[in-house]
């Protein structure tokens, strides 16, 4: 008989520690601390009930911010999946130019986001910007838009901008499982006489159904957690147009309402929490069906 | 069994370790208050130390601070210079964004214990204001040596704690005050006169627009500067009073009349299309340059961008002259004063060095360096060094008038890191002036409440 032999869970200990330390007990600790009138002095601490989140709801500014999370979420989530599908079934194709193609939509992820930030306030100038100088070039100026200082569409430029710049992931996961389909699989459809769609329908999206799964739930948690884009191209302005829930918390910690702040980043975790769990019951029964 | 009697060990054990680190998290928030006891007046704090031995080699000291990316120039780049020579002390700065960015940062930092030896920052702090108690956090000034070299009467209520009366900040730079900055040859050219009403004003700035100029430039994008117009207008003995009974819940911000004035100016002027066309893109550099190579008539701002204008644009500088925003007219208005700013000695490890830099750089030795090469009008006395440009002289005349006025009007909640976004707001017409105004209420409100103020219950 053989003996089984185990590591001792001793040698759990100085992970656990760490994750103890920085996870478990900030995480613990906010939860408490979202129903306290917490300040940065530490001082004047006490218990409020639900007072943080009922005011979280109440003033425009904030209310603005949950709204903007959700159509972040939403625009980049639908562009990164489309787009990185499409970009990856062109990057999948035979040419000569797929090295060079592969590494040129992956780049901008590699960039920081601040660099990014800087260039596109800068292509998105109203007046000297890029985009719009070459819109009145070709006689579009009625398309000329203030990208980033019209309340109205604010929201979405910034969105563009990070559909933009993480696509490119999306891209290279949909590459990674486009290469996993067998060949053989491929070529017996073909014999059948089966054409380029239906093999996409069928064979292709099925096959890669838990890479799309993994791709959506990425996007929708970075979209709801967004806050460097949208802080270094904006600054949740003009006014508070393009708050978002994070920049929400960086302003009212800075404020020193502490309280608010972990209530508003306990709201972000519920919601995460709930639209992921949501997302990901949906898609697997896809996966499974 | 064996099993068992793990299982409750280890489970002990993970208990323990977590009871350690809650105790340990909760220490950390004592460190302040037991290194207080170390304060400003210890010995080694006396900047004569280094130059009473001469002949001792200087111990290299490293230290830290922090402060907005345009306070430091090329006055504090000798300083420093100096201050390694002389006294041993490298000062590393950390540079960070001009306005509420910035400020948001610093406190974030505060509060998360992540604490500069210097910080860089508006004179007047207060308890209530997101760097803890005062004495607890910084190292009072009120013994230091360079101290006796300072008005200390004349700048109390304005750089002085609201709770202690004490000076904790150390003058950084000079004073300054808002004006409007106009290019004299761009009015010379168009024949227009300094406007002494608020009619007049209206009229040269349309004079302007027609002359083909941009009659007052707002750089929106760095959304402090729009802060200046409402600052200028606020100018007036009503507004301590008014303040004085907003912090104790006798009024509100919406009877504060003098800020709605500057406000109302802020729409008026966006929504007559007398500004750039793309405000909420240009900057504050943008501003700079347009008002200086006569793109644009008027600036409203205070005098320390002329440091950066005549550093930028030598051979314009004296084409930049200062009024008085006539916002009452009859020679009624005054210009808004700024306090230097301030530097603060952070109570730490390195507090010693830190307080042996501050006393360095207030001697007359590196006033001098600095005023030899920045703007502003300076607080230590006995300087004979200064660089003031023709617009911060003509400024400095309002002042010495008696046409000025500000800078005591603190509050005692610090509310105003979401004021320039308020601002913006009216700007792109999201907030009428008594929206914001009611806004700041509740902000104000809520402040006062978050540390159990009784007026507000």
């Amino acid at each position: 008989m053989i003996k089984k032999m185990y590591y001792s869970y001793w040698l759990l200990l100085p992970g656990l520690l760490i994750f103890s330390v920085f996870f478990i007990y900030p995480n613990l600790t906010g939860f408490l601390y979202a129903f306290t009138n917490m300040d940065e002095s530490f001082k004047y601490t006490r218990f409020v009930g639900f007072d943080n989140f009922k005011s979280l709801f109440q003033e425009d500014d904030q209310v603005i911010a949950f709204k903007n999370t959700f159509i972040f979420a939403i625009i980049t989530t639908v562009f990164k999946i489309v787009l990185g599908l499409l970009l990856a079934l062109l990057a999948n194709a035979k040419l000569r130019t797929t090295l060079f193609f592969r590494s040129m939509l992956f780049f901008p992820v590699l960039l920081s986001t601040l660099a990014v930030s800087l260039v596109f306030s800068a292509l998105l100038h109203p007046s000297r910007g890029l985009l719009n100088v070459f819109l009145e070039t070709l006689h579009l100026d009625m398309l000329a838009q203030s990208w980033l200082t019209d309340p109205q569409i604010v929201i979405f430029s910034v969105s563009f901008v990070e559909i933009w710049k993480w696509t490119g992931l999306s891209m290279i996961l949909f590459l990674a499982a486009l290469q996993t389909i067998p060949q053989e699989l491929k070529e017996s459809a073909m014999v059948e006489g089966v054409n380029s769609w239906q093999m996409f329908r069928h064979i292709t999206i099925p096959l890669i159904m838990p890479i799309v799964n993994t791709n959506v739930i990425l996007s929708v948690i970075g979209g709801l957690k967004v806050f460097d884009i949208v802080y270094a191209l904006t600054g949740g302005g003009p006014g508070n147009s393009s708050q978002v829930i994070n920049t929400i918390v960086f302003k009212n910690f800075a404020a020193g309402r502490n309280g608010e702040a972990t209530a508003a980043n306990v709201m972000l975790f519920l919601i995460v929490l709930v639209i992921v769990l949501l997302v990901n019951k949906v898609l697997n029964r896809k996966v499974e069906g | 069994m064996r099993k068992k009697h793990f299982g409750k060990v280890f489970a002990a054990a993970i208990l323990a370790l977590l009871m350690v680190v809650v105790t340990a998290c909760g220490s950390g928030n004592n460190e302040g208050s037991s290194s207080s006891t170390n304060n400003g007046s210890s010995p080694s704090a006396s900047p004569s130390t280094p130059e009473e031995s001469p002949s001792a080699p200087l111990e290299k000291i490293k230290i830290k601070g922090i402060g907005h990316a345009s306070w430091f120039k090329s006055g504090m780049d000798e300083v420093l210079i100096a201050a390694a020579e002389k006294t041993g002390i490298e000062l590393e700065i950390e540079k960070i964004p001009e306005g509420m960015d910035g400020v948001n940062l610093v406190k974030a930092r505060f509060a998360t214990g992540d604490k500069p030896d210097l910080l860089f920052y508006y004179a007047g702090l207060g308890d209530t204001q997101g760097f803890g108690k005062m004495s607890d956090t910084f190292v009072s000034q009120e013994d230091q040596p360079w101290i006796t070299n300072f008005d200390k009467e004349s700048w109390k209520g304005i750089m002085t704690a609201l709770e202690d009366g004490k000076y904790y900040g150390a003058p950084y730079g000079g004073s300054n005050t808002s004006v409007v900055l106009y290019n004299k040859k761009v009015f010379e050219s168009l024949g227009l006169q300094v406007p002494t009403t608020m009619d007049e004003f209206w009229s040269v700035s349309e004079a302007l627009k027609k002359g083909g100029k941009i009659p007052v430039y707002l750089s929106g994008k760095d959304a402090w500067t729009l802060q200046l117009p409402v600052q200028h207008a606020q100018a007036t003995p009503s507004t301590a009073e008014i303040l004085a009974k907003i912090d104790v819940n006798q009024a509100k911000f919406t009877d504060w009349t003098a800020r709605n004035t500057g406000l109302q100016f802020l729409k008026d002027v966006t929504s007559k299309g007398l500004t750039n066309k793309d405000v909420l893109s240009d900057t504050y550099d943008n501003a700079q340059k347009a008002l200086a190579t006569g793109e644009a008539g008027m600036y409203i701002m205070a005098t320390w961008v002329m440091t950066d204008i005549a550093s930028k644009f030598p051979d314009q500088t004296a084409d930049i002259g200062a009024f008085i925003m006539p916002y009452q007219g009859a020679d009624a208005d005054k210009s808004y004063i700024f306090a230097p700013n301030a530097v603060f000695v952070v109570k730490g490890k390195n507090e010693e060095a830190a307080q042996k830099f501050v006393n360095f750089f207030e001697s007359l030795e590196a006033q001098n360096i600095f005023f030899g090469k920045d703007g502003g009008i300076p607080a230590i006395k006995g300087v004979t060094v200064t660089s003031l440009t023709p617009a911060e002289l003509e400024a400095k005349a309002f002042l010495d008038a008696c046409r000025a006025s500000g800078d005591g009007f603190s509050m005692k909640y610090d509310i105003n890191a979401a004021f320039p976004a308020y601002l913006q707001d009216i700007i792109i017409g999201g907030k009428t002036p008594e929206q914001v105004l009611e806004a700041q209420q509740k902000d104000y409100e809520k402040a006062a409440k978050a540390k159990d103020d009784s007026n507000f219950k």
